[in-house]
């Protein structure tokens, strides 16, 4: 594995390098013999046997040599110092000579842990150096002679012992190349030669091999694997955990990578191979012990028993274990956590050592105890306990228990309810156990202490369950249910801890009629309360031990008077119950419920006197449900309902569904909405109103909404909504929120068209009413009307003469002059049947009637009355027609539309050069009868004059 | 033999100390032959379907085992059944004739067995004491000696006059030296691999003897009877 060489090569290489300082050696030895009284060789045979010890030296046979060269060494002495004076005077090492450096070294190796121990012996010059002595050692790889480690031991004088140890880990497997190691000793400035080279030789194979081989790192350091390879082989890789890693060559055919080992490998190592998975190795990688917390005790008094804390987990198994050992003494094998081991326990304190060791390193944990003052009991054995007197007995399967001052704790578990008692004695076996329930089963357990110097509880002992005797029930929780004519006595069926034993039966005592209810059985049903004697209600229960007390109870003569009840609002899942003071209730107050709209069985409460308010609570509650809770005063005869209340424990959204909404138009503009509201029984909280949703379904984001109040009747006449189609819901209001939707109801609004035709009619009506009013008014007063209307117009005066009969023509002409101007306009009008003809005929306008008749010319003045185009009313006048007005009577026609009108009529008359000329006015040309005037545009007035003259005379017909 | 021995007894006339003498013969006859195995007389192809079961139950648990082995011994450990070692035991059944195929079996289940026992051993010490491949690699042990028994009864059974060597006919294979922990995690998944494999050549094997030998089992006891 390896070589450690070992010979007087430094001495050669003393004398063959350096041979001023052959001298030296020389005269060192010499004087070291001299001192010593040793002959010059004795020293070379030291070296050529390393295990001979000074204290072994024995005087040979050739001394008679060294007295005979006496004189030469003193002689050489004498140089020596001469040379050596000359030395230190030129500033060399002289002293070093002196320095023969160490001895007897020796290089030892654990491949495994991967160091390298060194021993060697003490300079034999060092006994004359007065202080410390220094070792340099260095290790070199050896094929390069690279230093990996260099290292100066300190060396004390004065120690007894000369051999010398000196170890160092190398981070390389030892295996990967050969090591080397070398030696020298230094005193100050001065410094032996080095030892000779002592190698320890590296591994070399055929195959590729990795080392180290299955070592055991700790978790977060650094490993360096090698890879060695056969000759002539070349790298191709290097797998840690199949992971491919770098790798530094170190020399020849070995390769190296460090790993830095970051979790806790598994049981079966982690796999690190080169170049194939058949060479290879496996790395444990762990936690050195970290156990904690030695505890020693002992429970039998013969034998300590020390525990202790585990703390981290090594993560290293099987052969790489933690081993344990306490006080020297290997543990069981399968220690984990506590060891035992036989000792005496009447020595008084002392130490306890722990030591855990695995390959990562060993720990000590120490206690310091007197086993005496810490003693566990064992767990007592055989416990029994009776049922007749609750005694509880039990052992100890060691003697030297029996004479301990003990306190014991004995546990009563009755349901899940602990109760722990205490008791104290020498040697305790027994207790009596007192204050148990009747007919109730209980489990005991023991486990006891010492009294004095009072270490921990021992263990327990194993359960032991009993039952006790039974007893009398207690009294009954008596109360009545009224019902019409019936009334049902009710009781509370005792609990286990109330009955004290099993409940045979009840005996109901009504008067002299006795009746037995059997369990479960808990009411009885009186039918029939006329007499006088059936009011008392007696009720016992009845075990094997005896009855209760009796439980009385008195039903009211007459039916509870009806409370109005209020309204409560539950919280927590019950009732907070207050109610004012009766003067009645001696005896308190008695507090029943029930759902108010379904049948159920009361539930009570008995409140003392002088408390007015109760919390009431019960498992039978549930949330949405109206509940009826009434409050009797307890008086010394029938108990007096008092007070009553309705309420949830917790208002719900309404489940149920408001129903049969409907929606009916009332009027142009209203709605009437109705529906059913929500059945109390359905009711999941109080309704404070209704709130009626409705929107035109044509603009859905319309949303109005309308709240109605529970006071209002379930329907409600929606005013002002115009015609539309609308969707109409209904949502109860409640504490809690809306709920109990109603099914959407649509509604298309119709225009009340009959109405429209009455009101038209009726205005018809009334406007033909009133024109006929006025038309009789007007027809009464029709001379006021005329005169107003039609004024009399004065009959033209005639003068004789202007107007002579034509001769000829038989036309008259007209004097303008005489002409009464007229507040009506009179304008240019159609001559109707040829009566007027207006002859605008060059110039020649003339006035002319076709008959000579002048009063049908009047006729015809008086009656013509029409309207024109333009709204005017106009006259067919002859004078309108004909008038010369604008020389005749130019300030008679006052409205200047009547001046515009005959203006224009003059206008006209004047632009074709009209000139009133009597004479040579004719009748007119027939011709002339088909003309008509041309409508033409007024320039500031914006008239339009029509004149429109028709040919409609008789004689153009 | 068991059988040829008791047809001795009657036939001699026994003094105390012969019949001593004749018991302990017996005794022996019968340890180095059998080796304690008890073998019934039993119809061939019953014997054959037993074993034929026997051998397709443990080459399904050795398929297990072989997979909860590889599992068990950290990465790559799949490469670790590909490479090849010497001292495993060969998978192949060797023999021209029924009685040396069927000893040739016989040889192997007992070459695999201390293998398979060192196997263990070093597992054992890298697994915790609870996994689930020690025991399957003890119950692997246990089959194996088991079939073993049955196969020897098969053969004794059809070749009554054949007798079994004590060395395994195919040559011994020795278990390995002391190796690192690398080394046995492959030295166990290619033992556990080739027991596999030999596991199946034994069931085409049993299968084919069934088939053959005990359908012409009159002849073949006919013609050892006759050697």
């Amino acid at each position: 594995m390896f070589s450690i060489n070992i010979g007087d090569e430094n001495f050669t290489r003393c004398q063959q390098s350096k041979p001023t300082l052959s001298v030296c050696h020389i005269v060192a030895h010499a004087l070291v013999l001299l001192l010593n009284n040793r002959p010059v060789y004795g020293q070379t045979q030291q070296l050529s046997r390393p295990e001979t010890t000074e204290t072994d030296y024995k005087p040979t046979p050739n001394h008679g040599i060294f007295y005979g060269s006496n004189i030469m060494l003193v002689f050489l002495l004498w140089a020596s110092l001469f040379l050596s004076s000359l030395q230190e005077q030129n500033g060399q090492d002289a002293p070093g000579v002196l320095l023969s450096g160490p001895q007897n070294v020796s290089v030892d190796n654990d491949l495994k842990d991967q160091r390298i121990y060194v021993t060697w012996e003490d300079d034999p010059s060092s006994s004359r150096v007065p202080d410390k002595l220094i070792y340099d050692v260095e290790v070199l790889l050896t094929d390069n002679m690279t230093e990996v480690h260099s290292e100066a031991v300190d060396v004390r004088s004065d120690q007894a012992s000369r051999k010398y140890h000196w170890s160092w880990t190398s981070a390389l497997p030892l295996e990967c190349t050969s090591h080397s190691v070398r030696l020298r000793s230094r005193y100050q400035n001065y410094t032996s030669q080095w030892s000779p080279l002592q190698t320890i030789t590296g591994r070399a194979s055929s195959h590729p091999q990795v080392f180290p081989n299955s070592s055991v790192v700790q978790v977060d350091s650094n490993i360096t694997f090698c890879c060695i390879l056969g000759p002539g082989q070349r790298l191709e890789y290097m797998k840690y955990n199949n992971i491919l890693m770098n790798t530094t060559h170190i020399i020849d055919q070995s390769y190296a990578m460090v790993v830095h080992m970051q979790s806790p490998s598994p049981p079966s190592c982690i796999n690190v191979f080169c170049n194939s998975p058949l060479y290879g190795t496996c790395v444990y990688v762990g936690y050195p012990p970290g156990d904690r917390n030695l505890v020693c005790e002992t429970r039998d008094l013969e034998s300590v028993r020390c525990h202790w804390d585990t703390g981290r987990a090594t993560n290293l198994t099987n052969q790489r274990k933690t081993h344990y050992h306490l006080n020297g003494r290997a543990c069981p094998n399968r220690t984990v956590s506590n060891c035992y081991q036989t000792v005496r326990v009447d020595q008084g304190e002392r130490n306890w050592t722990l030591t855990a060791r695995n390959p990562l390193g060993t720990l000590e944990l120490r206690d310091t105890a007197d086993l005496k003052k810490r003693v566990r009991l064992l767990a007592p054995t055989e416990v029994v306990a009776s049922g007749v007197n609750a005694s509880v007995q039990w052992q100890w399967e060691r003697q030297q228990y029996h004479i301990l001052l003990m306190v014991c704790q004995v546990q009563l578990n009755h349901s899940g309810h602990i109760d722990m008692r205490n008791y104290s004695g020498i040697g305790l076996r027994s207790v009596v156990l007192h204050g148990l329930a009747p007919a109730q089963t209980y489990t005991v357990q023991v486990c006891c202490g010492l009294k004095q110097h009072f270490w921990k509880w021992g263990d327990w002992s194993k359960g032991s369950t009993f039952k006790t005797k039974e007893d009398i029930p207690e009294a009954l929780d008596v109360w009545m249910q009224v019902k019409a004519n019936q009334t049902i006595i009710l009781w509370k069926p005792l609990t286990v801890n109330q009955s004290h034993g099993q409940i045979k039966d009840y005996e109901v005592t009504w008067g002299r009629q006795k009746t037995i209810i059997h369990p479960p059985q808990n009411e009885f049903l009186i039918s029939n309360r006329s007499t006088d004697e059936g009011h008392r209600v007696t009720v016992t229960a009845n075990n094997s031990a005896g009855s209760s007390t009796p439980s009385i109870i008195i039903i009211p003569r007459l039916p509870h008077r009806s409370k109005t009840s209020m309204k409560i609002v539950g919280s927590d899942g019950g009732f907070d119950l207050s109610w004012s003071a009766s003067p009645n209730a001696s005896c308190g107050y008695v507090v029943d419920w029930c759902p108010t709209h379904t049948k159920c069985r009361l539930e009570w409460v008995k409140v003392p006197a002088g408390i007015t308010r109760a919390r009431i609570q019960s498992a039978s509650f549930e949330e949405g449900v109206r509940y009826t809770l009434s409050i009797y005063a307890c008086t010394p005869w029938a108990p007096e309902l008092w007070e009553r209340r309705e309420g949830y424990v917790k208002e719900c959204l309404p489940k149920g569904q408001i129903q049969r909404l409907a929606a009916e138009q009332h009027g142009p503009d209203t709605v009437l909405i109705s529906w059913t509201g929500i059945p109390p029984e359905n009711q999941t909280a109080f309704i404070h109103g209704y709130i009626i949703y409705y929107f035109d379904t044509s603009h859905p984001s319309s949303l109005r909404m309308f709240n109605v109040t529970t006071d209002e009747p379930w329907a409600k006449n929606l005013t002002g909504i115009p015609v539309s189609s609308y969707r109409f819901t209904v949502k109860a209001l409640t504490s809690v929120g809306e709920g109990g939707d109603s099914s959407p109801v649509f509604l298309q609004m119709n225009p009340q068209t009959d109405q429209l035709i009455t009101v038209i009619i009726i205005s018809l009506g009334s406007a033909a009413c009133l024109l006929t009013l006025v038309t009789i008014l007007c027809y009464r007063n029709w001379k006021c009307v005329k005169e107003n209307l039609y004024p009399k117009i004065p009959k033209p005066v005639w003068k004789e003469e202007w107007l002579t009969p034509l001769e000829g023509h038989g036309c008259q002409i007209l004097y303008v002059d005489s002409c009464q101007p007229s507040e009506i306009d009179i304008v240019c009008n159609r001559v109707q049947s040829g009566e007027a003809v207006l002859d605008n005929n060059a110039g020649k306008s003339a006035l002319t009637n076709t008959n000579s008749d002048v009063p049908a010319l009047h006729g015809h003045y008086n009656q013509v009355l029409s309207k024109t185009t333009s709204g005017h009313f106009t006259f067919s006048s002859p004078h309108a027609m004909c008038s010369p007005s604008s020389q005749l009577s130019g300030t008679v026609i006052q409205n200047p539309s009547y001046n515009l009108e005959v203006q224009a009529c003059l206008d006209m008359g004047q632009s074709v050069g009209y000139e009133p000329d009597i004479n040579s006015s004719s009748c007119p040309n027939p011709e002339l009868y088909n003309m008509s005037y041309v409508p033409f545009e007024m320039d500031s007035w914006g008239y339009k004059l029509q004149c429109h003259l028709e040919a409609s005379s008789p004689l153009q017909e | 033999m068991s059988g040829h021995v008791k047809n001795m007894c009657p036939q001699l006339p026994i003094s105390q100390a012969a019949r001593t003498l004749l018991s302990l013969l017996l005794v022996a006859a019968i340890d180095s032959v059998s080796a304690g195995v008890v073998c019934r007389k039993q119809p061939c192809g019953s014997s054959l379907q037993i074993s034929l079961k026997l051998t397709k139950l443990i080459h399904k648990e050795s398929a297990d085992l072989l997979k909860t082995y590889k599992v068990s011994q950290g990465d790559m450990s799949e490469l670790f059944c590909q490479m090849s070692i010497n001292n495993v035991p060969d998978p192949n059944i060797s023999g021209l004739d029924p009685s040396e195929r069927m000893l040739s079996i016989y040889s192997h289940c007992k070459a695999f067995l201390p293998h398979l026992k060192r196997v263990t051993e070093q597992q054992t010490d890298l697994q915790p004491p609870s996994s689930s491949l020690l025991s399957k690699l003890s119950t692997a042990q246990n089959r194996t000696n088991g079939l073993a028994n049955q196969i020897n009864c098969i053969y004794q059974t059809l070749f009554p006059n054949l007798p079994i060597p004590p060395e395994p006919v195919d040559g011994p294979t020795s278990v390995p030296p002391s190796q690192n922990v690398f080394q046995q995690k492959v030295y166990g998944c290619v033992v556990l691999k080739r027991f596999k494999e030999f596991l199946s050549r034994v069931t085409r094997e049993l299968r084919t003897l069934k088939s053959q030998v005990c359908t012409r089992r009159t002849t073949f006891a006919d013609t050892n009877a006759l050697s």
